[in-house]
């Protein structure tokens, strides 16, 4: 759980497992806003979570639930709210979790994205009581109409006064027959609905389609108006050119003497503008509130909309994405309010570099797209890349510092590069991936090989993390021959990858991948494991070897190494004389000093060191002398020159020599050619490893090499 | 000192967390601040020479961005149905929350607040619904977070139906 542990306090969660008793145990160290909110919580102590949060006690029950029969990855809480001893708002979720068998609660503190969400919700709300507000004051013109013309109707005053009183009413109004003929009726109904004028009942009848519409929400309408009482309520409306309109209608009926209905009075008004999205709800819903800009939602309904376009026009579309560079790591050095005011500048920066006609959006995070249009006309897409990565160059200034942000940009178009918003979109941020790692600061477009390549990585990530399990992981192992005075025999430990589908797959290709990301640390445990386990067999069978192993950077970083080394040696009882650790030389002068320290550690309690694809990595060996390292092993590229290139032979001699002199030993990898070997033999190079000697083999033929050693002659 | 969980609830905007603000710290004020999800008050009561631990449950107000998340019923005492006196509409979610309550955790002691009845000029409850309700044998309390008016009174009405709902 240590990984786990730093993620959740990097991420500024606090996890706790739930053990029996209801004892909670903190798994990480207990974040600042935790504190805040209950002062006597100590690292690694049990905190009592039901007694501090009663919400907690709440969603126990629902967690214990989960925890019995998982339903999904985790189980959220819902936001609560609660006050620190500061009379501060925190906004909190708890997660429930199950993680091997380990029942974990994961409590967060939304508190300072809440504030986004809550005016969110809050202009929401505003503008609906708003709304609310403006149809129930149109509720109350309505009835005083009705009433008053309901009044008219049963004191049987004259129906041209009716008609005079209704003909300029803003609402639409109708006085019917409770079969539905029409006695009066104003303009503004005939400006909606194609009613006949008053007395005609050949067209269609009004009533029936309200009626009609009505019914699906109001399922009672028939039964109201037929009994004589009075109806109002709010519905879809069909108009005859197919358009739709919300309509509040309010139906009184005129009761006659005998106590009929002898008359409906109708009301009607036009509410869409109330039902529909006001613009300022768009406002709040559809752009970013820290950078004003759209936000995603809103770019995918503009991205779909423009394609549309295109795909009917025939013209082109080219959508930029566009990501900052180590955005994570300048928020983390600053505040929150900092990054904002980074984002914010870019964003305007940004906007102030595309045409009007274009479409910026701030899809969220430290990513911006673009969508241009083109109008069938010759898109320089490159310029307006090299122009947007420029205005993010320049440099800015947050919290009186000086920063200097660069950013990442990929472009895809319609329709060269896809057909729709999702591919598009999916194609510009995988060129923006490529742009990243080509060394960030950079502009990608699109192409096919990027998608295909990228697959592949894929693929290879998501099926190599399980081939440990799998079993489909395996070490061959290659010879080193003693060219010169020593007598050992050394191997190096080689991993294959035999994928079930794909068969043997190169560690070229997946070592790159694996060193991306931590499975290169898991990879190289193993190989360790496998590769100590295999020596120490070969020991027992008094076939000792000197096993060489490659190791990455990576994992020398990682803080348990030489605990790991060590504890493997221990376990698997092979003297620490019989291993020996390949690092690049590359990969060692990234952190010298870090690097040099553990290596050295291990070197103290006998294990070998080799500097592994010497001489192309830097121009002065003045450093070698200081390096804790027992071998060279002289890159291949040199020794695939030989004996043509005069100035791989050189090379190779001078390593040679500088390594005698300095009391290391040379191996020379990759040896094909008789001449070759001849040419490490004159030069004094003490091993040679290579297919002409011996290809990597499986652990059962080494024994017979080792036993036949004294009498194999390498000769042509 | 016996331990009471006690929702409030309504359509949004009604005025849960100001009449919560007026019972527990007796303050008010008129600016219009939503709840997001759920806020957790405490406050001790004694009624009828009883002390009771209120833990008031104020939940995001019923609108089209929220729905109610009803295990957050589970074990409520008792519910305070908030309807706006000048809104009519109120009065109808209201009556969906009672019965959705109904539904999910059964019969149990419930108060409707008519709330910011100080508006008495803005007053626009229908009289034959609330005839109705009363009918049915709902209590309804009118209240005024801003005044203060019948805000303690409820509470301690709501603790006694829930009393004699304990005696039953």
């Amino acid at each position: 759980m240590s990984l786990f542990a730093k993620l959740f306090s990097d991420m500024g969660l606090l996890a706790v497992e739930c053990r029996p008793g209801n004892r909670f145990v903190p798994l990480n160290d207990i974040p600042a806003w935790f504190h805040q909110l209950c002062s006597d919580a100590y690292p690694g102590e049990p905190l009592d979570l039901p007694a501090l949060f009663p919400f907690i006690e709440h969603f126990l029950q629902d967690a214990e639930a989960f925890w019995q029969q998982p339903a999904g990855a985790r189980l959220g809480s819902g936001v609560w709210t609660e006050l620190d001893g500061q009379g501060k708002q925190h906004q909190l979720e708890a997660y429930a979790l199950l993680y091997q068998q380990i029942r974990i609660l994961l409590l967060v503190d939304l508190t300072q994205t809440f504030d986004a969400r809550h005016q969110v919700y809050q202009r929401a709300r505003e503008i609906a009581l708003a709304q609310e507000k403006l149809v129930a004051a149109l509720q109350r013109e309505q009835r005083k109409l009705q009433l008053k013309l309901q009044e008219m109707l049963t004191r049987n005053a004259p129906l041209s006064n009716i008609a005079e009183r209704i003909q300029h009413h803003a609402s639409a109004v109708m006085v019917c027959k409770p079969d539905g003929s029409v006695e009066l009726l104003n303009q503004a109904l005939m400006d909606i609905y194609p009613v006949a004028a008053a007395g005609d009942a050949s067209g269609p009848s009004v009533l029936n389609q309200w009626v009609r519409e009505a019914e699906t929400l109001y399922p009672e309408i028939h039964r109201v108006i037929d009994t004589g009482a009075w109806w109002e309520g709010e519905f879809e409306s069909t108009l005859p050119d197919g358009t739709h309109k919300w309509v509040r209608l309010m139906i009184g009926p005129v009761l006659d003497e005998q106590q009929q209905v002898s008359h409906l009075v109708c009301v009607a008004n036009d509410i869409s503008g109330l039902r529909e999205p006001s613009v300022e709800l768009e406002r709040v819903t559809d752009y970013d509130l820290t950078t004003q800009l759209p936000n995603r939602r809103h770019f995918w309904r503009v991205l779909t909309r423009e394609i549309d376009a295109c795909r009917a026009s025939g013209d082109k579309l080219a959508l930029l994405y566009l990501d900052v560079d180590n955005f994570k790591r300048i928020n983390d050095n600053f505040d929150h309010q900092a990054g904002d005011q980074l984002l914010t500048t870019l964003s305007s920066r940004l906007a102030r570099n595309v045409k009007k006609t274009d479409f910026i959006a701030h899809l969220g995070g430290d990513e911006f797209a673009v969508v241009l249009r083109t109008d069938r006309r010759q898109l320089d897409v490159n310029a307006v890349a090299e122009r947007l990565l420029g205005v993010v160059r320049q440099p800015l200034t947050v919290d009186s510092q000086t920063l200097h942000v660069t950013a990442s940009l990929g472009v895809a178009c319609f329709p060269d590069h896809a057909a729709d918003a999702a591919a598009l979109m999916k194609h510009a941020d995988l060129a923006m991936y490529h742009a990243k790692q080509m060394g960030r600061n950079h502009y990608q477009l699109f192409t096919r090989d990027l998608d295909d390549a990228f697959l592949h990585r894929v693929i290879v990530q998501k099926d190599l993390g399980n081939a440990i399990t799998h079993q489909e992981l395996r070490l061959v192992y290659q010879p080193q021959i003693c060219i010169g005075d020593d007598a050992f025999l050394r191997l190096e430990a080689l991993l294959r990858w035999q994928h079930p589908e794909r068969g043997l797959i190169s560690p070229g290709v997946f070592i790159p991948v694996a060193e991306e990301s931590d499975l290169i640390n898991q990879l190289g445990r193993w190989v360790l494991e496998q590769a100590c386990t295999q020596a120490r067999a070969f020991l027992d069978r008094k076939v000792p070897v000197v096993m060489a192993v490659n190791v990455s950077a990576r994992q020398i970083r990682a803080s348990d190494f030489v605990a790991h080394v060590l504890m493997v040696l221990e376990q698997t009882g092979l003297p620490p004389a019989q291993l020996e650790l390949e690092i690049t030389e590359t990969a060692l002068l990234e952190d010298r000093e870090t690097y040099s320290q553990a290596l050295r550690q291990l070197r103290e309690i006998g294990v070998s060191i080799a500097l592994d694809d010497f001489g192309s990595g830097f121009s002065s060996l003045n450093y070698l002398k200081n390096l804790p390292v027992d071998r060279l092993k002289i890159d291949q590229v040199f020794i695939q020159e030989i004996p043509h290139n005069e100035e791989s032979k050189a090379i190779t001699a001078t390593i040679v020599k500088l390594a005698h002199e300095l009391r290391m030993k040379v191996v020379a990898e990759g040896v094909e050619t008789w001449e070759q070997l001849r040419f490490l033999r004159e030069i004094g190079c003490d091993y040679a490893q290579g297919f002409l000697l011996f290809k990597p083999l499986p652990a059962d033929e080494i024994d017979a090499i080792y036993r036949n050693l004294s009498s194999l002659r390498f000769e042509p | 000192m016996v331990v009471k969980k006690i929702c409030m609830m309504g359509a949004f905007a009604v005025g849960k967390t100001s009449l919560v603000r007026r019972f527990v710290h007796s303050i008010f004020s008129d600016t219009y601040q939503t709840t997001i999800g759920v806020m957790i008050s405490k406050k001790t009561l004694a009624v009828d020479s009883v002390d009771y631990q209120l833990v008031i449950w104020d939940l995001e107000g019923r609108d089209e961005f929220t729905d109610v998340r009803s295990n957050y019923l589970r074990g409520a005492a008792g519910v305070f149905f908030v309807v706006d006196v000048t809104r009519p509409h109120t009065l109808t979610v209201a009556r969906q929350l009672r019965y959705e309550v109904q539904k999910h955790v059964g019969d149990i002691p419930a108060l409707i607040l008519l709330n910011k009845s100080d508006l008495a000029d803005q007053w626009r409850l229908d009289g034959d619904v609330l005839q109705q309700l009363e009918a049915e044998g709902c209590t309804l309390i009118r209240t005024s977070a801003k005044s203060g008016d019948q805000v303690d009174a409820s509470f301690i009405a709501l603790v006694r139906a829930m009393q004699n709902a304990s005696a039953e």
